[in-house]
């Protein structure tokens, strides 16, 4: 188009010029929009926001401040301080020569003093080159005395100088005190006026002066954030968190980590964003005033337009009163409250604010602080923020600054379509991390806290962990740190015959294990989605067929168990009785009867229809004479007991159950199975041989051996001959850590499944065979999935996945572990005995457990009665166990570290004995072994902070003693208290002996407990019956009434009457050694 | 009718009909220009192309690939050859028909003018320099860099690519060794494409535009680049995914697609699947027949060739020291689709197959 036809020309030039000027323009914007594209960061916005949130925020703040110098009182005290303000100020002005004297004189020296000073200073400077010289002159002229004494001389002079200039210096500066002092004496008056104005005025100033650092002004607003001038000081910058111990790993370098969610997450850590954790609203005023106007304004707005005019004032002023002020109300509650009177205006409320209520969430999840600061981030929790950061927990990507690339999570489906919709949000394809969503970050503890037990707040994480290792996970997952403290779930197999008589029970239960018990946790192996009849009738016949396999191994292979005969009639209401009261429902539930507070153990209805009355029996009076292994405790009881309580057993049968028969054997199926499962490691010929030389009994007993090797029955139950097996699941111990490619999703798309863990372990603990869907008939029976569908809740499996999250290798350096110290490590420990056998189910303490005490509740005349309950989730002992009920129930063991001996502990654990008379529930044998025992012990000691310390040798002041008898006496601690040298048999206490035997005390109490206790029982278990007998107040007297002993002197009187029970219970003879109940 | 054009076009960049119809486009493209080269014709084609094109991205598997950030100059770069070369062609079309009429070419209509450089020259330069730099700065803007995850050794991408310029030689490690592909077969581009001008005598086709004149080295260059390249390029980003499995255009990209992979050895198809022997124990004696191949496809091939007229006048013309170093380097490049072709129809893998020496052709 520019060509020209001129023979000299090319091209037309002022065309040329013309695309010059365009091209040019066109360069020159381009240039300016890159500038604008690289200035303009989404996250530049939020600080703007928040700036202004927080300008709002403090003028509210100020506002509050002012209203409280309104009050009354402080009106008065201010007006006091401003009255002595101007009298001080007129004093002054009568002073003016003098002071205006001291002024001139103070800035006199301060300029002398400024010249003495840097004359110091320099000289200063100069010393530091003299040493050097004359050190190196010492060396240089070694053996030249003349000339080292000259360098020696140099130097001195230098350092005389310099003591010279230091003493001018100090004259000056002593001067300005004594004239400064001058000055303040002068001004004295007016300055402790002023003081106490600003004492008043101290929260206004405050928030004036934070204001003053970012309100608005040309510098702020313009010239500091402008693009490229922004490098200077900006006032909009990335707010950083480096931390230089924690790496992050980028496979081929690990850098130190930088989290930057803080440059968007402005309020995390501020304790004036806290959300209300119901409401989720704002906790603080001033914060809602900022953040929440423009939803206040709507719905004044609303109600202004939509209600009649004579109510408006009213709705307006309960709004701003009850709702603006009221963290705790959500608008949809208040609404509802206080608009139902007028139709269809809570309804136009509520719509008409959507808008702003959405605006409002959004504040909330982008400036709202983390929801648990005494946790978290700030510098006095635990996980400070400067040592923690964000995404060592959180994951994603720390270095991110924009939405997308910080990979967060949505918590679920809505929150996704949601953000798919605003943000454009979609999974990651290049970050094997994401965000961890919100509910799952306890995940994260364990990168540091994975030798514990449990781990305080972490609630999703610690209830998947006990439902995995109760569910017996691990005993086909390798997980390492759980697989090595987990006994088999399951119980022992090897006598199981005694058991169950039944072989068609056996089937049934092993076909399908909810059928007899809802409850049960054994999971279901057969008839699922991949093996039954509807998805392939071939595989549906060979589990069948694999049953009955296991069947016959189990009656073929097992150890004879003894049935002793019963020796007495048992009846069954007494048992009844006795199955409430003595401690089965410590962990048992028997939902047949309405009790199904503990389910540590399983739940026993029906349990007639499973077991002899023979077998329960033998069990309860010995379990591990059955099952070596057994948690089951021993709870000493006598023939008679143990045959009242199997009788009652015994009796309740399972309604309508009736024991199907199992399918015939089917040799055809079984040759052919065993033939399949032989080909792995035989040879065709061996193969024949070996199938011909065996009978069908034979045939059916091997395909039962390799079918409880298969489905890893041997993970929670020990079968005899397969003691050794190994586990037979994928290890999981850094699970969490594998690619999203590595996991097999089946046929399942990415539209139909989302590509993460969580999905894809949530659909897996759903139906366990999922992704076999589409490969019932295409796979062979060998290849299909095996792992068990579990009896999970939706909420359990969320739990789960919770923990499973848990196993990775992204661990965090051992400098950020919680301190391992002994105390530590033995609650830890002790935890694990605690979790193991139950402690909990009837004892209360480190603020949980004693749940059996729901058990028990007071009757219409004040006494403490046996009642069937269900379990309450938010039971908390201390709140909801009443005084009478306590002596009913096992005790809580609050304190119990600084409470019982060691020495006597030890032993109650061996022989347990009756030490509460009321108490019908019998500590069991749980007959641990030596170090089970000082686990526990050291437990106890390490929850109080200490460890055991030494052997108790304490000597008591035998005189102090004979006041301590008559402070017993005047006491009449033996009300309460049993006071016996012997045993004495539960049916011989008088009624109203309700405490422990005091003559106990030497052996079994702390000697410092005991006066502690004396003081305040109240401060050492809350809702004691325990009087409080050293109170100053009232029952001091009640023990000395004329002070004739003590003086008023209350330690003494503790004292005394502690030293009194040490010497009494010398003479103790019924011993701790001897099982008692 | 939508899935049906969809079916027949991941049918049509299957890779046996996709190289084939690549190659026979190349050879009626310069055996026939006098049709396609006609504006409204091309024109018609090149809407096609973009009917095509904008088709496809309705298909979000297509628009997925097609919109990766290092694949879009790879789609902008496929209309702009093709926009190119017909341009090339066009003129040299028009350049045979005025030479046939025997008016001057289009390069001789100047007549020996001379103009300064500046202007003429450095003034269109700097203004095309200038709107370059608009189009990459708005390019960088608008396109974010294509970055991945954090490099891993222990997990490489999947597909695994190399960069775009390099597809066509990664698609060649389907077809040979990895030695051959990726040392040999790149070293041969490299010494060939510098030989070239000291082969080539030819003055014709200097300073303009033709195709009668030069059909042989015009259709070599067309096959070696576009066929063998620019093709390959293509095939490498959009039709090769995970496992560097072949997928349709519009396919999606399943990662546990399992394709049949049982190719066998030439050794393999004649002494088992003709001669029915079973395979000889000693290396050479089982490869006899595949070295036997090769030395005559490397050795004699070039002599026997000049039977054809064409070859016996090349000879003469070039004489023998380049003719032989032609050859050699002409065999090599066609050795790339007889071996597709042989894969295609008898699954070979490799002709010689010496494992024990790592020595595979």
């Amino acid at each position: 188009m520019a060509r020209t036809n001129r023979p000299d020309e090319a091209y037309h030039i002022p065309t040329l010029n013309f695309w010059f000027a365009i091209g040019s323009t066109l360069l020159l914007v381009t240039c300016g929009w890159m500038i604008w594209a690289d200035y303009d960061r989404s996250w530049k916005n939020h600080q703007r926001e928040f700036r202004e949130f927080e300008i709002a925020r403090l003028s509210a703040e100020k506002g509050i401040a002012e209203a409280a110098l309104e009050e009354e009182d402080v009106k008065a005290k201010l007006a006091t301080a401003q009255t002595e303000l101007s009298a001080a100020e007129a004093v002054i002005k009568t002073k003016r020569a003098e002071i205006e004297a001291v002024d001139d004189e103070i800035s006199a020296i301060s300029k002398k003093l400024y010249v003495a000073k840097q004359n110091f200073n320099f000289k200063g400077a100069d010393l530091g080159d003299a040493k050097y010289e004359a050190e190196h002159d010492f060396k240089k002229y070694k053996g030249k005395k003349h000339k080292i004494k000259a360098a020696q001389e140099k130097y001195d002079a230098v350092v005389a100088e310099i003591t010279r200039l230091k003493t001018e210096m100090l004259d000056q500066q002593d001067a300005m005190e004594d004239a400064q002092a001058k000055r303040a004496s002068l001004l004295q008056a007016k300055t402790d006026a002023e003081k106490s104005i600003m004492a008043l005025r101290g929260e206004v100033i405050k928030t004036e002066k934070a204001l003053s650092t970012i309100e608005h002004n040309f510098f702020n607003d313009v010239f500091r954030d402008a693009p490229v001038v922004d490098f200077i000081r900006p006032t909009i910058t990335i707010k950083q968190i480096v931390i230089p111990d924690l790496r992050d790993d980028y496979n081929f370098a690990t850098v130190q980590k930088e989290d930057r969610c803080q440059t968007c997450h402005l309020g995390i850590d501020k304790k004036s964003y806290r959300l209300h954790e119901d409401s989720g609203r704002f906790s603080e005023a001033s914060t809602r005033a900022a953040l929440e106007s423009n939803l206040w304004e709507v719905v004044i707005d609303t109600m202004k337009y939509e209600a009649p005019k004579a109510d408006h004032e009213d709705l307006i002023a309960d709004f701003e009163e009850n709702f603006a002020q009221n963290p705790e109300m959500t608008l949809q509650a208040w609404a509802n409250e206080n608009l139902a009177d007028w139709d269809g205006l809570a309804e136009a409320v509520l719509e008409d604010s959507e808008d702003a209520m959405e605006q409002l969430r959004w504040r909330r999840s982008v400036y709202g602080a983390h929801p648990n600061l005494d946790l978290f981030l700030t510098s006095m929790s635990p996980h400070p923020k400067e040592e923690i950061g964000c995404s060592s927990c959180h994951e994603g990507r720390g270095h991110a600054v924009e939405f997308q690339r910080a990979y967060h999570t949505p918590r679920n489906k809505e929150q996704q379509a949601e953000w798919e919709d605003k943000y454009g949000w979609h999974a990651p394809k290049y970050w094997d991390h994401p965000q961890l969503p919100v509910g799952r970050v306890s995940a994260s503890c364990a990168k540091c806290h994975d030798a514990d037990v449990t781990v305080a707040g972490a609630d999703n994480y610690n209830e998947g962990k006990r439902l995995v290792q109760e569910s017996g996970c691990p005993g086909c997952h390798q997980m390492a740190g759980i697989t090595e403290n987990l006994r088999e779930v399951g119980p022992d197999l090897r006598k199981f015959a005694a058991k169950i008589t039944d072989p068609d029970f056996a089937y049934q239960w092993i076909w399908d294990p909810q059928a007899f018990r809802p409850s049960s946790k054994m999971p279901r192996f057969f008839d699922q989605t991949n093996n039954g009849y509807r998805a392939n009738p071939e595989f549906f016949f060979n589990t069948q067929q694999e049953v009955r396999g296991i069947v016959a191994y189990l009656y073929g292979e097992t150890d004879p168990y003894e049935l002793h005969p019963i020796p007495v009639a048992g009846n069954s209401e007494r048992g009844d009785k006795l199955f409430d009261e003595v401690g089965c429902l410590g962990c048992h539930s028997k939902e047949s009867d309405g009790n199904t507070v503990n389910n540590h153990g399983p739940d026993l209805s029906g349990i007639g229809s499973k077991l002899s009355q023979e077998f329960i029996y033998n069990w309860i009076i010995d379990p591990k004479r059955y099952f070596a292994g057994t948690h089951m405790p021993s709870l000493r009881l006598t023939p008679q007991e143990a045959a009242d309580i199997s009788a009652y057993l015994a009796e309740d049968k399972k309604e309508d159950w009736k024991t199907p028969e199992m399918p015939d054997r089917n040799t055809e199926i079984q040759t052919e199975l065993l033939r399949g499962a032989m080909s792995g490691t035989m040879r065709r010929s061996e193969i024949e041989t070996k199938l011909k030389g065996m009978s069908a009994d034979e045939k059916e007993f091997e395909l039962g051996r390799r079918a409880l090797l298969k489905y890893g029955c041997t993970g929670c139950h020990t079968v005899k001959g397969m003691e050794d097996a190994s586990p037979i699941g994928a290890e999981l111990t850094t699970w969490a850590s594998k690619f999203t490619t590595q996991l097999d999703f089946g046929n399942f798309g990415p539209k139909e499944m989302d590509k993460t863990h969580i999905a894809w372990l949530t659909a897996k603990l759903r139906n366990s065979r999922i992704y076999d869907e589409g490969k019932q008939t295409t796979k062979a029976f060998d290849e299909l999935l095996q792992m068990p569908k579990f009896n999970f809740s939706e909420d359990q499996i969320d739990k789960v996945v919770t923990f499973i999250l848990s196993r990775t290798k992204r661990h965090i350096g051992e400098s950020k572990w919680p301190e391992q110290s002994a105390e530590r490590q033995a609650v830890q420990k002790g935890g694990w005995l605690v979790e193991q056998y139950n402690c909990k189910g009837c004892h209360y303490f480190q603020g949980e457990g004693g749940d059996f005490a729901q058990y028990w509740k007071l009757d219409a005349s004040g006494e403490a009665m046996f009642t069937s309950a269900h379990g309450d989730p938010h039971f908390d002992y201390l709140e909801d166990v009443e005084g009478p009920v306590r002596g009913h129930v096992p005790p809580v063991l609050l304190d119990q570290g600084n409470k019982t001996e060691p020495a006597w502990l030890f032993d109650f654990f061996a022989h347990p004995m009756m030490l509460r008379p009321k108490l019908k529930m019998r500590m069991p044998s749980f007959e641990f072994d030596d170090e089970q025992s000082n686990q526990l012990i050291k437990m106890f000691a390490g929850i109080e902070g200490h460890g055991l310390g030494e052997i108790s040798s304490y000597e008591p002041d035998p005189e102090l003693a004979v006041i301590g008898q008559q402070l017993f006496e005047n006491g009449k601690c033996t009300r309460c208290h049993m006071f016996t040298d012997e045993d004495v048999p539960r049916s011989e206490i008088p009624k109203g002996i309700v405490a422990p035997n005091l003559k106990l005390t030497a052996e079994r109490l702390q000697h410092t407990w005991t006066p502690r206790w004396l003081e305040d029982p109240q401060s050492i278990m809350p809702g004691a019956n325990m009087p409080n007998y050293f109170d100053m107040e009232s029952n001091f007297t009640a023990l000395d009434a004329d002070g004739s002993m003590l003086g008023k002197d209350m330690h003494k009187g503790m004292n005394a009457l502690r030293d009194y029970l040490e010497i009494a219970g010398r003479n103790y003879k019924g011993s701790a050694k001897q099982a008692s109940n | 009718m939508v899935e049906l054009l969809k079916g027949f076009l991941n049918w049509v960049c299957k890779p046996e009909p996709y190289m084939i119809l690549m190659t026979l486009w190349c050879f009626v493209a310069i055996w026939k220009p006098e049709t396609w080269v006609k504006p409204k014709i091309f024109w018609i084609k090149m809407g096609l192309f973009v009917f095509i094109y904008v088709f496809s991205m309705f298909d979000p598997n297509f628009y997925y690939i097609a919109t990766k950030g290092d694949n879009i100059p790879i789609i902008i770069m496929l209309f702009s050859l093709v926009f190119f070369s017909w341009v090339g062609f066009y003129r040299a079309h028009q350049n045979d028909l005025r030479r046939e009429a025997g008016r001057p070419l289009i390069e001789e209509e100047d007549g020996d003018v001379k103009v300064l450089v500046w202007p003429h020259l450095l003034y269109i330069e700097f203004i095309v320099g200038i709107f370059m730099m608009a189009v990459m700065v708005i390019w960088s803007i608008a396109i974010m860099a294509p970055l991945e995850e954090p490099a891993s050794s222990a997990r490489t991408p999947n597909p695994s690519k190399a960069p775009w310029y390099f597809l066509g030689l990664q698609e060649m490690l389907v077809y040979f060794d990895p030695w051959m592909a990726g040392v040999i077969a790149p070293t041969l581009i490299i010494v060939g494409l510098m030989a070239l001008p000291y082969i080539d005598k030819n003055p014709k086709g200097n300073g303009y535009y033709t195709l009668k004149e030069r059909r042989f080295a015009i259709g070599g260059f067309c096959f070696g680049f576009y066929v063998l390249w620019i093709a390959l390029i293509f095939l490498g980003t959009v039709l090769r995914g995970p496992n560097w499995n072949f997928f349709g255009p519009y396919d999606y990209w399943d990662v546990h697609k399992q394709p049949v992979l049982n190719n066998v050895n030439l050794s393999e198809i004649i002494y088992i699947q003709i001669l029915g022997w079973g395979l000889p124990d000693h290396w050479f004696k089982r490869e006899i027949f595949g070295i036997i191949a090769t030395v005559i496809y490397v050795f004699m091939l070039p002599v026997g060739m000049m039977k054809m007229k064409f070859f016996s006048k090349l000879r003469l013309d070039l004489g023998a020291a380049r003719y032989y170093t032609f050859m050699v380097l002409f065999l090599s490049m066609m050795s790339l689709p007889i071996k597709m072709v042989l894969r295609w129809t008898l699954n070979l893998k490799y002709i010689v197959a010496i494992q024990e020496y790592f020595f595979n052709i």
